[in-house]
């Protein structure tokens, strides 16, 4: 806080300029500026510690430049002491901009302790092996910091920045390895489908913004709850209204489907994750997905929540036509789980299989989004936050062992890992779990998950809600077959080698961290549990 | 800890100590296993006499769960009226913790100064009506050797495991024949370290469904024992070991996620939300008859693919043709019955209304008419040894569903024995072509014969398995037929009390009068056997080389055959072990028949 | 129609034809040069709503200088290995057709039948400089800020991704078969 008077003493000089607003701008908005720096402490240390990293990588020689991954695991670890207490009401920081309250911190600590793992990854990877890491690791722990700025956007500027900071950092690492055709090309998708989803969502924010005239996320609930709106009543317009609101929604809702690869912006994910490299698509499937869903629910919720002044039971709000919004939700997340699972059943390459798993879970966890604002005792805060946490454990499990795998046969191919069992037992053994994890066999993570899941939709019930358990339990049946694809590969198949593979230590530690978190998310699952009861948001 | 969770976890800490032997030392990891598993098999043989106890046996279900919600009143803030000493829970107990009897049901409805209580105390009330309700239900007498603590409480999830008189002899079963796989698995040179490691981890999974208590509880050791026997098959199985691996896999889990779906839906329509299987065997015969037959559907849909009922049998005969011979009796003697006793402990007693309705009686009778047909039929038509043996253990288990279908006692009793037979002398039987197997090489029926000549030994223990399988009188399948017969002759209207005649047209005396023909189609398909591999002549030079059955063969085949004898001449013991739980399920179903 | 809306219509044919035209053109550099009239178009907008600087802005930083640079980039790189489009059949291109047909017209009725909130109009009294700047500095500071990671970001990944080109380097076809060879360049 020194810092910060001697910042204040600093600009209090004599302003000599008189213009409009400059009175105003030295007693209201300055004071609220600075005291909103307090609460922005943890970006801003992921900023200073990214650019450190990027000055740092200009003095340090080369064969150093790989140890920048304890700087930049380092820059995730300093910022969670300022996250470490959860506020108990939200504050609304920069003027309306971001707000800080339990849900953002939850992410933000989510964002920062998730990228821990892909950091220690990307430094046992071989792939990166012998690179200047200094530009690596700024971009990553940008995208971190645009990951952060999303879970506590409240205001289109901050919403739509912070999702293209995310997005322009993943561009970057997706054609990280630019002399790779296939990450060339999986790039250039992820670019002009990310451009797409982003001029359609802008569209969306303006007619939003046309309608309140207004930003922020409150001012748009009370247009989304209530299309009875002043400006409609006069001229007995709810129709149009309707209409209006309905297209803004779908519109906005496709930038984000485009986050978080789910229908109907699905389609780069499998060319993404196949051409990315390895560590990048771990990235991409766990963090930048997990940002996706926290924006969504800060904008969803925003929508449904208290901010609105409206009480719970005025919340079913229809779009045009009538239809609840829950229901396109609910369509849209059976028709992801079910596409996802489908395409994945062909699949004979490790990474674009998880690429369409990627695609069904996001499916799975939509079914999560589709209760927002219904009265049960399971939020779909709660049940989101809950399934993210048992998914990272999984996913960054699964991806480890692929890397790991990946360093020594330099294939990512399912028809390489024939034999796994007998080369790498660990390897194989932590990766056969994970792999029941993600069909959600119990006792694991991903069975914690989607159980948490399943009481959030079935207490809501109502035929569509019981429709969305059937097909999701069958997505389950259906999914078993591709995942145990892998397991039969590695155990039920001889390879062509029986040289063992070694993997490194660090490698290892972030395989038996994963493991441990999956089967304690099971058999502990009451801690993650009250923490995410403590999320705060009323949705 | 207690004994029983002893019994279910020991195996598990075999399996964790397996894992720090180095995998060359397979001669000490085939030890340690064993003797992991018969250490388990004495406990539940201690459980077994403990339970014999009656009354005074460890561990009462009622007292347990008495127990548990003085602690609960203790801990918590009952508010300022009746926070004075004992009696102010007393009070507080008998002002808003007393059921009302309904229908035979104890019902608990929410205090109407709920909304006044503190959140502790509302908390209270719900943990201690859900086990108040439980402590009601005429089945928690017979439950002993309880162990009740929490686990998830945000779900109310708790490790709540005990035993019944139907629970416990398929415990002990499953101990026994888990010790008797393990000897004959010595000769598991293939990978022993995983192939040990995973079939203790079955184990423990088997064991965990018979003993839990908690429908959450029931569901992950159900899933469990998915797992290791998916590896099993796949690594240790035949030829086509891959297919049958993965369609076992995937029919069991589209099963079981539709009894995820009914058991959560059975968790939101209680009041208070509960997985408790004793308190819902009480609240969940409220529900409305529509949305009973809908969970009664789907719970039944994924019970009845692991008996397997006919049309979900399809994986079976896959599955124990790929099988090895340690997996297969495991697969015939346990698995099978996770079905069988699934029906009996959810959906029976906490769905009696669905279960008594006469479509269902008659759909489930027909079910097993059909199992027992149709599976004899196909055993008859078989080639390969072992594939009859399965196809007879799909007819086999369509006495369990007649016997079930009577809901009466006699029928009741006689399913739950026929799981229990079935268990021992289908065992028995893969064994038996197992030791042919490992010799030939193959199981082609039509290329064995006169072997009662080159092993005489092995063909005296085989006859056993065979006629205890056929139902010779003096063996033990002889008693738990003719029981589910006469139970299913006898099956009645819950409505009028009269014979049920005709079901959606179905002449019910016909269904048993067919599923007779299972028996005698049963004589002729093992017969015929007996005749084609242990009479006549020897068809080829090799098979005069064959030794006689070894010791090992033989101590894991004498038990199986001694047991085979003793539960059919002296069935009684089993049965009046079983009286008092099976009494009451048949009483907590047949309650519904009056309403 | 008045002479200002007239004049509407002519900024706004500059703005929307070339960006419309960019879809039908093969060359990049066309493509550029069409960007170039889209963005004056623009800048027109911009100065007849009375926003003078954030037009001259626009012509000084987008034209004068983003795409400026932006045509030196494509001249020096120019590489024709990347395919730059797609053949869609008729299978997906009719019913394509239709549902943007459909989407347009859903989308014209909703912004010409909605009575958006418009703001009253800003005199064109004071030069708009100040309360720009003072905006930028309050309520949009923290976007005003956050952008500059993200601009820094963009243009490191940027100078990464171009450094393939750097003189000396070997060209694609050899970095193919030698992934490691600009780790070693470093």
């Amino acid at each position: 806080m020194h810092l910060l008077n001697h910042l204040q003493a600093l600009l209090t000089l004599p302003v000599a300029v008189t213009a409009p607003g400059v009175e105003q701008f030295r007693d209201t908005f300055y004071p609220a500026i600075i005291d909103s720096l307090k609460y922005f402490g943890p970006e801003t240390q992921v900023a200073v510690a990214a650019i450190a990293i990027l000055l740092l990588d200009l003095v340090l020689p080369i064969q150093f430049s790989k140890h920048l991954a304890w700087a930049a695991i380092l820059g995730c670890l300093a910022p969670l002491s300022g996250i470490g207490h959860y506020y108990e009401d939200s504050k609304s920081l920069f003027l309306g901009m971001l707000v800080i309250d339990p849900f953002a911190n939850f992410f933000k600590a989510f964002f920062l302790l998730g990228s821990i793992p892909v950091i220690m990854l990307s430094f046992v990877s071989r792939k990166l092996e012998g690179r200047r890491m200094g530009e690596y690791y700024f971009i990553l722990l940008s995208s971190v910091f645009g990951a952060m700025l999303m879970a506590s956007s409240t205001h289109f500027l901050t919403l739509f920045l912070s999702l293209e900071i995310l997005s322009v950092c993943s561009y970057i690492l997706v054609g990280y390895f630019r002399t790779e055709r296939k990450g060339a090309e999986a790039a250039l998708k992820y670019i002009i489908y990310g451009s797409i989803a982003a001029a359609i969502m802008g569209y969306g924010f303006s007619l939003w913004y046309g309608m309140t005239g207004s930003g922020e996320i409150s001012s748009l609930a009370r247009v989304f709850w209530s299309p009875e709106h002043e400006i409609y009543t006069e001229r007995n317009q709810q129709a149009l209204a309707a209409l209006t609101v309905t297209f803004a929604f779908l519109f906005v809702f496709v930038g984000f489907a485009y986050k978080i690869a789910a229908i109907p912006m699905h389609f780069w994910a499998p060319d993404v994750y196949e051409g990315a490299p390895t560590v990048v698509t771990a990235f991409l499937s766990v963090i930048s997905k997990a940002a996706g869903f926290a924006i969504l629910l800060r904008f969803l919720g925003g929508l449904s929540s208290s901010v609105s002044g409206l009480a719970p039971g005025d919340m079913a709000v229809k779009l045009w036509a009538g239809v609840d919004w829950r229901l396109i939700l609910i369509v849209i997340s059976i028709l992801t789980m079910t596409l996802g699972n489908l395409a994945a059943l062909w699949q004979t390459n490790l990474k674009r299989l998880m690429a369409y798993s990627s695609i069904a879970h996001a499916g799975y966890l939509l079914m999560g989004l589709s209760i927002l604002g219904t009265a049960t005792r399971y939020t779909g805060t709660q049940t989101i936050a809950f399934y993210l946490v048992a998914y990272l454990s999984m996913n960054f499990g699964a991806f480890a062992v692929a890397i790991l795998v990946e360093n020594r046969l330099n294939s990512s191919e399912l028809e390489d890992y024939k034999g796994l069992g007998r080369r790498a037992p660990f390897l194989a053994g932590a990766l056969t779990v994970f792999i029941f994890s993600l069909i959600g066999v119990p006792p694991t993570a991903g069975f914690m998950g989607k159980f948490h899941l399943f009481m959030g939709i079935i207490d809501v019930g109502g035929w569509p809600y019981y429709l969305l358990a059937i097909a999701a339990a069958m997505n389950t049946a259906l999914s078993a077959y591709y995942y145990l694809k892998i397991a039969r590969v590695m155990y039920f198949e001889k390879g062509s080698s029986l040289e063992l593979i070694q993997s490194s230590a660090l490698g290892r530690v972030v395989v038996v961290g994963m493991l441990f978190l999956t089967f304690y998310l099971c058999f502990c699952a009451d801690s993650i549990l009250k923490t995410t009861l403590n999320l705060g948001m009323h949705v | 800890m207690t004994s029983i969770t002893w019994c279910i976890f020991l195996p598990l800490l075999t399996a964790g100590v397996l894992l720090l032997i180095p995998s060359s030392l397979k001669g000490l990891i085939k030890t340690v296993s064993l003797l992991g598993a018969f250490v388990t098999f004495l406990i539940s043989i201690g459980l077994v006499r403990g339970y014999m106890l009656g009354e005074s046996a460890p561990g009462g279900a009622d007292r347990v769960l008495e127990e548990r919600i003085e602690r609960i009143l203790d801990g918590a803030a009952l508010g300022p009226a009746y926070s004075v000493g004992p009696q102010g829970k007393e009070r507080w107990r008998a002002d808003f913790l007393t059921p009302r009897i309904e229908n035979g049901r104890s019902i608990l409805v929410k205090p109407t100064v709920f909304s006044e209580f503190t959140p502790g105390a509302q908390e209270a009330w719900e943990q201690a009506a859900e086990l108040i309700l439980a402590k009601s239900v005429s089945l928690t007498t017979h439950i002993k050797f309880v162990e009740y603590l929490p686990w998830i409480q945000r779900f109310k999830i708790n490790y709540f495991v005990g035993v019944d008189g139907l629970s416990l002899p398929l415990v002990a079963l499953t101990t026994l024949l888990c010790v008797l796989c393990f000897v004959w698995s010595w000769n598991i040179d293939k990978g022993t370290k995983g192939y040990f490691v995973l079939f203790l981890l079955l184990e423990s999974g088997l064991i965990g469904v018979f003993c839990a208590l908690d429908f959450f509880l029931f569901y992950v050791f159900w899933e469990i024992v998915l797992l290791p026997m998916y590896f099993l098959i796949g690594v240790w199985g035949g030829e086509n070991r891959i297919y049958a691996a993965i369609k076992f896999f995937i029919y069991t889990l589209v099963g079981s996620v539709l009894m995820l779906v009914a058991m959560l839906v059975m968790y939101f329509m209680t009041e208070p939300h509960t997985f408790n299987m004793l308190t819902l065997m009480n609240l969940a015969p409220g529900f409305s008859p529509g949305v009973a037959s809908l969970l009664f559907v789907a719970l039944f849909i994924g019970f009845a693919i692991k008996v397997p009922v006919f049309p979900f049998h399809t994986w079976l005969p896959d599955a124990h043709v790929e099988a090895p011979t340690a997996v297969s009796v495991i697969l015939a003697g346990v698995l099978l019955k996770m079905g069988g006793y699934g029906l009996f402990r959810i959906s029976y007693p906490m769905l009696p209304g669905t279960g008594t309705d006469k479509f269902f009686i008659a759909l489930i009778a027909v079910l097993g008419m059909i199992n027992i047909v149709y599976g004899a039929f196909c055993a008859l038509a078989q080639k390969d040894f072992k594939k009859l043996v399965a196809y007879s253990s799909v007819s086999h288990m369509g006495y369990v569903l007649l016997g079930l279908a009577a809901l009466n006692h006699t029928g009741v009793t006689g399913a739950v024995l026929q799981m229990i037979n079935h268990g021992v002398s289908s065992a028995m039987l893969f064994l038996i072509v197992g030791v042919v197997y490992d010799r030939a090489h193959h199981r082609d029926l039509t290329r064995f014969g006169g072997m009662a000549l080159q092993m005489p030994w092995y063909t005296g223990i085989a006859t056993v398995g065979f006629f205890a399988s056929l139902g010779l009188p003096g063996l033990n399948g002889f008693i738990s037929e003719f029981l589910c017969f006469q139970g299913a002759f006898d099956f009645r209207d819950g409505a009028t009390g009269s014979l049920i005649t005709t079901t959606q047209g179905i002449h019910s005396p016909w269904i048993v009068y067919v599923s007779l023909l299972g028996i005698i189609l049963a004589a002729v398909y093992i017969l015929w056997t007996i005749q084609r591999v242990y009479l006549g002549e020897v068809k080829r030079e090799e098979y005069k080389r064959f030794p006689d059955v070894s010791f090992r063969e033989v101590l894991a085949l004498a038990p199986l055959g001694i047991l085979c004898i003793v539960l059919g001449v002296f069935p009684n013991g089993l049965i009046e072990f079983m009286n008092g739980s099976l009494t009451a399920v048949t009483d907590l179903v047949r309650g519904a028949m009056g309403n | 129609m008045s002479f200002s809306d007239s004049i509407f219509w002519v900024f706004a044919t500059t703005a929307v034809v070339p960006a419309f035209l960019i879809l039908f053109t093969r060359s990049i550099v066309r493509m550029a040069f069409l960007l170039l009239g889209s963005l004056a178009g623009f800048a027109g907008l911009y100065l007849q709503l009375n926003a003078a600087f954030l037009g001259f802005t626009q012509v000084m930083v987008y034209i004068g200088g983003i795409l400026i640079l932006f045509l030196f980039g494509v001249m020096l790189t120019q590489r024709s290995d990347i395919p730059v489009r797609e053949k869609v059949g008729p299978a997906l291109a009719v019913p394509g057709f239709f549902a943007g047909l459909l989407l347009m017209a859903a989308l014209l009725f909703i912004a010409l039948q909605n009575p958006w909130k418009t703001h009253p109009p800003v005199p064109v009294t004071e030069p708009d400089t100040p309360v720009i700047g003072i905006k930028l500095l309050s309520t949009y500071i923290l976007p005003f800020e956050a952008v500059s990671i993200l601009l820094l970001a963009a243009m490191v990944g940027a100078t990464y991704i171009a450094r393939v080109q750097a003189p000396g380097a070997p060209d694609g076809q050899a970095e193919l078969s030698d992934s490691n060879a600009e780790g070693r360049l470093e």
